[in-house]
Order: C-alpha cells, then structure tokens, then sequence
C-alpha cells in the first residue's frame, strides 16, 4: 500500500525519537553530580522537553480547530479539533509520564501536588483525556461539537499559564532552559541534542494529527456511505 | 391594530448531524393561535424551543414583542413578554407538588390567581397537594400543560404561550377544557404556539403553520369560549436559587450526596487516631479542610435531579437559569469545617469556617457550572465531566500554602 | 550504574508506547481506508441495480 504524508511524517519522527533517546543515552554530556540527586536521570530531559514543545503545538491545534468550528462551523475545523485532541492527550502524556519518572528520581516522589507546572499540565493532559473520552461517548452532532469546542477554547488558557508557571511559581519544578533572558544554561551539545529531539517529536506530532484528521473524513464519509445503504437496502 | 408579539425571522436550526429549520420564518400577533403542522421529525418541536430561547441559532433570529431575545450570534436575552410553556417533557420534579408547581409557573409571570377552577376542569382537585411522582402520567401532563396556561390567564399584560404536543395523554374532558382555555386566551389577547396532532386542538387554530415548508394556512377557529375575568395578585418571581434550596430541603439529597463524603472522609481522618499534633502547620490545615473539600466535589445534587422530565430546560425558559442549591454548599462547609476543626484538633476556629465555607460552595457551583455545560449533549450523563475535578485541588493546595505562610 | 538502569527502562519503555501508539494509529487509517473502499464499492453496485430497474 502506498505510503501517505502522514504516514511518512510518522516513520521519520519516530526513527528520530529512536535515535535522539539513544544519543541521549550514549553520547550526551553527563551534567554536574553536585547538582542533581540523580545525574543520570537529568537525561529524561531530552524526551521531557521536545514532548512538551509537541504538546504545546496540539493544543495550539486544538484551540485553532474549536475556534474555527465555533465561529467558522467549517469541517477541517473540526477534524482539526480532533486531531489536536488526540495528540494532545498523546504528548500530554508522554510529558507526564517522563516528569513523574524523572520526579521519583530526583524529588523522591512522582507527584508534587503544590507545583503549579506539574499540574496546570496534569490538568491540561485531563482536558485532552476528557475530550477524546468524552467525545467517544456522545453521537456526532452540532451540540455534540459545539460543547467540547468550547471545553477546547477555555483549556488553551491553561497553555499560556503552564507557560509562564515555573517563572512566577518556581516551587519544585526546574526554570527554564531556553528562550530566557541569559540565553539559558545548555552547551553546546546538549542544545543540539535537545533540538534535534524537538525537531523529531515536531515532525511525529504532525504526521499523527495529518493521520488522524484522515481517519476523521474515512469516519465521516463512511457514515454517509451507510446511510446511503440505509436508506436504500 | 394587533401587536406582533412573536416573530422568527429566517431562522436555521441544526439538532444532530441535520438541519431541522432553514431560513424559516413564524409571526404571531396579539389573538393568534397558531398550530404547528407536520409529520413527525419535521420540526415542530425544534420550532418551539427554539422560540423559548432554549436551542442556539445558526442563522436568524428570534423577537418577542419589539425586542431581539436570541440570535445566531449567540445573544440569549431575557424576554420583555411574560412567557409560558409546556414542552414535550413535563418540566417539573417529581419532588414538587401540585399546587406549588402551579404556583411558581404563575408568579414567573409576576402575578397569581386562584386557579381551583382550572384544578376542577381538568380533575386535579384532589391532587392538588400531591406531589407530582404520585399522580399518573396523564395527571401529570394535566399539571404541566396548566403551568403554561395559567401564566398568561394570570398575567394582565399580552403573553407567548408556548405548547408542545399539550394533549399527549389527556382525555376526552381535559381535552375539552384546554380548547376552551385556549379560546379564552386567544380572545383575552395572548398568543399561543401549539405543536399537535389532535384535530380538536387543531379547530383552535387561527393560522395553521405547516413543517418544514413554513407554509402558513389562516383558519377561523372553530371553537368559542367564553371569557371570564379572573381576579388576579401581584407576586415576585421564584429564583432559581429559592427552588433548588426548597427542593433539597425536601428531599435531603444534600444529605445523601454532600454531608455523606464530608462525613465519611472526617470519619476515615479520625480513624487513624490522634496523630495530628505532628503535623505541620500546612498539614494539618490540609485535613481539616478536606471534609469540606469532599463535600464540594461531589457538585451540586440539583443538577442531576433537574434532569428528570427537562426540568432544567422549563426554568431556563421561563426563568434566569436552571435550579441551584444557592447558600447551602457555603452553609454545608462551615458547620463540616466546624466540626472537623472540632474533631481532629478540639478548636474552634472562625477563620477555618470560613474558608470552609467558601471552599464548599465554590468547588460545587464550579462543578454545577461544568455540568449544566454539557447539558445539550444527547447523553449528559456519559460525558466523562468527573475528570475535570482534578482541577480543583490545584487551587486547593494554593489556597493552604496561602493560608499557612 | 543504577541511574543508567533506571532511565534505560525508562527510555525503553516510553519508545514502545509511543512505537505501538504509531502504529495503531497506521493501522486504524488504513483499515478505515479499506472499509471506505468496500462500502463505495456496494453503493455504485446499488445505484447501477436501482437504475436497471
């Protein structure tokens, strides 16, 4: 079968995730033992970082497609909404997941209840779940469309927010390492590595919502098709 | 000359995945009667909701008398006219009873009258201190199509009587009495609204308006009645807020929904004995709030009680909003603050109370919020709204550091 | 070495998800893609039996 855009995207993102997580592994510099409780687990960044900056595209798309559902009440809006959806609540995840582990290394526990980062995205990530689960459980129609657009429209407040977190509440959660006023604290090879894992998770992220928003009009177009059926059998 | 008291202009109207109504267009006038004609699923009740400000618009928009109450721009404003209805559910709690519910329909309207000639004529006398889960589905119905009649029989200024399918279960006689309400009404300068498929309600009709074409048929109602003056009382409309509290006081849901997590986490934190004098400031401040906390999470019971029969969408049509519990979450929290304040560190403290207070009342109406959001869904209660609570303990632990630093 | 352990695992089992994620979602399109084909294919069938007739 030939191979679409999506599909390739999803080949080469993955292929450079593979390879940036096994860079990070054998050929990243280690940083400082004095300023981490876990060196090695400091590597986890390379996922963490690039995963967050998919994340934030997702909900960027996401905000984008319940927008122009709501005020365009346009198709590729809502395919939009959908695809930002799931890869929001992927990424999200994948951003979770990868804090938690690094958190048991270096806090001792997975979870901090009082970092406002942490859970603005924890919550962000919950929105996505809601989203996909939510939608998964009602029948396609404009209320339908219309309510989790709008549930998509006030969860991108939280992006801006979870942004801005770590640099009015700096709790537990690491400041930031790039875009601050310093030119933040990487070498040289660390920046590369950390881009090129950017790059990769960019290009993943992408081809998955270009996949899912394929799978959105086969879904679309084969309900038409059985109601054709319907109507005629 | 008569007043136009309703009009839709060029409306469109989507339910699902169709469009119901495109570029349609209604008006009625002081006197007029108009029946909604059409198959089933051809829009009659999609029209009437519509007009009741209960369903958004696509296009057009939606007058009563002189002034825009809903258009496609998502503009909802309250009616300037009283407005009165009864759709296909009966939009009344099973809590209710007769005669309250009959009562509050009317002072919607910002008067009241005596109405046992109206229980009479459509034998609910002797049900009129029942409560309306007691009465029969025809009973029922009777009740729910008199809480849209007597709104404008009570009101002295021209009303929009809104009936959707009101002769679904009646019999013979109460038939016979809501044609002859309707006929006073019209002559009386009200206009109404019916969708119906009863060839008696149908002689009633001053214009027979036909679904989906929009095709409008003037008719000389058949049926006279005669008009008789009823002595009418100013009173203040029931707030939502009044209703919700009324009804929980009734049916103790609050009890059973929101006292019962408060207790059961003070219950579970005092199992494990006294071991809060080791605590931290932040800590312990932490577990006396929590029953509070629990309480406000489990949302507001009226939510999910107004479910039953639309209720929910009767007060939103004829009132600000949907039924809320009001004070009570904010009272709930002080009095489960108090005691856990009591229970885990034999204190009395002012300060805890009232933050007790605010956290319950304002996680549940938070969570109220959440909920009514996904009141159009076609299935509310399968909408997965619980996952969305996670977003309240962040404000929570922010709220204990505040507190304790 | 128990840190190189940990983020191994770690790393290993966040690329299986998301290799698995990947490849669900692959599968899922082109899957729907065949069904679409199917379901075409029955609807001419149908038209072309409603037109003979």
């Amino acid at each position: 079968m030939k191979m679409k855009v999506g599909e390739a995207l999803l080949l080469f993102g993955f292929i450079g995730i593979a390879l940036t997580m096994m860079l990070a592994f054998l050929w990243a510099p280690s940083v400082s033992i004095n300023a981490f409780e876990s060196p090695a687990a400091q590597r986890i960044f390379y996922w963490h970082v690039p995963s967050a900056w998919a994340a934030f595209i997702a909900f960027g798309v996401l905000f984008v497609g319940s927008a122009g559902w709501m005020f365009k009440r346009s198709e590729l809006m809502w395919r939009l909404h959908i695809a930002g959806s799931e890869a929001g609540l992927a990424t999200g995840l994948m951003v979770v997941w990868s804090g938690c582990v690094w958190g048991a290394a270096e806090w001792g526990t997975p979870w901090d209840w009082s970092d406002v980062r942490l859970n603005s995205f924890g919550l962000l990530t919950l929105l996505a779940v809601y989203l996909v689960l939510g939608r998964g459980s009602q029948p396609d129609g404009v209320e339908t469309r219309d309510t989790f657009a709008a549930f998509g429209l006030y969860g991108f407040i939280l992006v801006p927010f979870t942004y801005v977190a770590t640099r009015i509440w700096a709790i537990r959660h690491p400041g930031p390492v790039v875009g601050t006023d310093d030119g933040g604290s990487l070498n040289a090879d660390m920046g590369f590595l950390l881009l090129f894992g950017t790059l990769s998770f960019t290009l993943l992220i992408v081809g998955h919502m270009l996949t899912s928003m394929r799978i959105t009009s086969f879904e679309q177009r084969i309900e038409a098709l059985q109601k054709t059926l319907d109507g005629g059998v | 000359m008569a007043k136009t008291l309703l009009e839709a202009v060029n409306i469109e109207v989507r339910r699902g995945m169709g469009v119901v109504l495109s570029n349609h267009n209604l008006l009625a006038k002081q006197g007029d009667v108009v029946v909604l004609e059409g198959a089933n699923g051809s829009g009659k009740s999609t029209l009437i909701e519509a007009i009741a400000r209960l369903l958004p618009l696509e296009k057009g928009h939606v007058n009563h008398g002189e002034m825009l109450v809903v258009d496609h721009e998502g503009r909802r404003k309250p009616s300037p006219l009283n407005v009165s209805l009864a759709l296909q559910k009966n939009g009344a709690l099973g809590s209710e009873r007769v005669k309250e519910h009959l009562e509050i329909a009317m002072k919607m309207a910002g008067q009241s009258l005596d109405f046992s000639p109206f229980l009479d004529a459509f034998s609910l006398t002797h049900r009129a201190n029942d409560c309306i889960s007691n009465l029969s589905q025809g009973q029922a119905r009777k009740v729910a199509v008199l809480a849209a009649l007597l709104p404008a029989f009570a009101s002295s200024n021209p009303s929009i009587v809104l009936m959707d399918e009101p002769d679904a279960g009646l019999d013979e006689s109460s038939i016979e009495a809501l044609c002859g309400c309707i006929n006073e009404l019209r002559k009386a300068g009200h206009c109404l609204v019916i969708s119906t498929h009863d060839e008696r309600v149908k002689d009633c009709a001053t214009t027979k308006h036909h679904l989906p074409s929009g095709r409008n048929t003037p008719c000389e109602p058949q049926q006279k009645g005669d008009t008789s003056s009823h002595s009418t009382s100013p009173e203040s409309p029931v707030s939502p807020s009044r209703f919700g509290l009324t009804m929980q006081w009734r049916t103790l849901a609050w009890l059973n929904q929101n006292a019962m997590a408060a207790l059961l986490t003070l219950g579970i934190l005092m199992a494990m004995g006294p071991w809060t004098d080791s605590l931290t400031e932040l800590q312990q401040l932490g577990f006396i709030l929590a029953p509070a906390l629990a309480a406000g999470l489990c949302g507001d019971a009226m939510v999910a009680m107004c479910r039953e029969e639309r209720t929910n969408a009767w007060w939103r049509a004829v009132s600000t909003g949907p039924p809320h519990s009001g004070v009570l979450p904010f009272l709930l929290g002080a009095v489960v603050t108090m005691a856990s304040n009591f229970a885990l560190v034999s204190e009395f403290s002012a300060i805890n109370m009232f933050v007790g207070a605010l956290l319950t009342g304002i996680t549940s109406h938070v969570l109220r919020l959440a909920h009514q959001s996904t009141e159009r869904l076609a299935r509310p209660q399968a909408v997965f709204i619980g996952l969305l609570t996670p977003v309240l303990i962040l404000p929570y632990a922010l709220l204990l550091d505040m507190l304790t630093r | 070495m128990e840190g190189m352990t940990y983020l191994a695992v770690a790393y290993f089992g966040m690329i299986v998800a998301v290799g698995i994620w990947t490849y669900t979602v692959v599968q899922r399109s082109r899957h729907l893609s065949q069904r679409m084909d199917a379901l075409e294919t029955a609807v001419k069938v149908y038209s072309n039996d409603s037109n003979e007739e």
